[in-house]
């Protein structure tokens, strides 16, 4: 009887404890996130590893994609290729920034580097350290 | 007697059978994800590697430097390298502090041995190698589309026959001969050629 007892108390805790997790989690992962322009056109895809909210408006994330695709396409190729191991993106301002590595590359070029900023609006990149770029030779 | 007890909580003991194989099944999600991540790390580690520019096969221009600032554009897009800048094309090579690049973007046009890269204008002192020449000069101004090479203020071209000074340096990269021009104050092109050292044919 005791031992019964103690694997039903044990499964209640152990129901309490996951539902709890779910509830306080403010953590995606592996997330993919499509964004669609107003004419229901994919523009955009970001993706990652794990994405931590840190305050309100910021992301942490780890091993992160981002996907620019050409506008005006019903099946849009992909225009231009970001991937990092760690970014802060701030959803609200649309800029996105890390201290690791960073790399850019479209069908003109392959860059990369570290400490770096971005920002969605302009698509404007500043990489401060260790800059290495190759202009692609067709 | 176990058979009795078994008779009386048969209720129980199908609980505690579900409890296990809920313990069980929660055990191979756990399992399953951690062998994701372990893929996922992997593929990243290979994304990583294939995003590196590849030195060794550098079929392009390879730029590299202290600092970037990029803005894309459809049309044109800007590069600007700032500290330790360090170019080489496939057919010379500069060293400069700061060096602005636009490329062509999507507008269907390529030039000779640059294709994506329209224009490069340089500042600052710079060192341009090509061969055995190699030449310094405060700016220079780089059009692929005629393949020049222009580059002004105190510029001077140096290799194994002498040194020629002037205002101006036009440098045609793939013909590889140059072109000296004199200073907007008429001051003069100085040329220094290096006689060869005699020889036993000579005397």
């Amino acid at each position: 009887m005791p031992i019964i007892m103690f694997f039903r108390i044990a499964a209640i805790y152990m129901f309490f404890i996951f539902t709890i997790n779910l509830c306080l989690s403010n953590n995606l992962y592996h997330f993919s996130l499509p964004l669609f322009d107003e004419h229901g056109v994919k523009i955009c895809n970001i993706s990652g590893k794990q994405a931590d909210l840190i305050d309100s408006k910021i992301f942490k994330v780890s091993d992160i994609t981002i996907q620019f695709f050409s506008k005006g396409k019903v099946d849009p190729p992909e225009e231009i290729h970001i991937t990092s191991d760690q970014a802060n993106v701030d959803s609200t301002k649309n800029v996105a920034n890390g201290d690791g590595f960073i790399a850019i590359s479209n069908d003109e070029f392959s860059a990369t580097g570290s400490n770096w900023q971005f920002f969605g609006n302009s698509k404007n990149f500043t990489l401060n350290k260790d800059v290495q770029v190759l202009f692609k030779k067709t | 007697m176990c058979k009795y007890y078994l008779k009386k909580h048969k209720v129980i003991i199908n609980k505690i059978r579900v409890f296990f194989a809920f313990f069980t099944l929660l055990s191979f999600v756990i399992g399953a994800t951690e062998k994701l991540d372990t893929t996922l790390e992997t593929a990243t580690t290979d994304t990583k590697k294939a995003a590196l520019p590849n030195v060794s096969n550098a079929s392009g221009t390879l730029i590299t430097s202290d600092k970037l600032e990029i803005s894309l554009n459809e049309n044109q897009s800007e590069f600007l390298f700032t500290g330790n800048v360090k170019l080489a094309a496939p057919l010379f090579s500069m060293e400069c502090a700061e060096a602005k690049i636009i490329t062509f973007g999507k507008i269907m046009n390529s030039a000779p041995d640059f294709d994506s890269i329209k224009q490069i204008s340089i500042t600052g002192p710079l060192l341009f190698r090509q061969d055995e020449r190699s030449c310094s000069a405060d700016r220079a101004e780089i059009t692929t589309t005629d393949t020049t090479i222009i580059l002004s203020g105190n510029a001077t071209a140096k290799d194994s026959r002498g040194t020629i000074s002037g205002s101006e340096i036009r440098i045609n990269y793939m013909a590889k001969n140059i072109e000296i021009s004199s200073a907007i104050n008429n001051s003069p092109v100085t040329l220094n050629v290096s006689t060869p050292p005699p020889t036993i044919e000579n005397i």
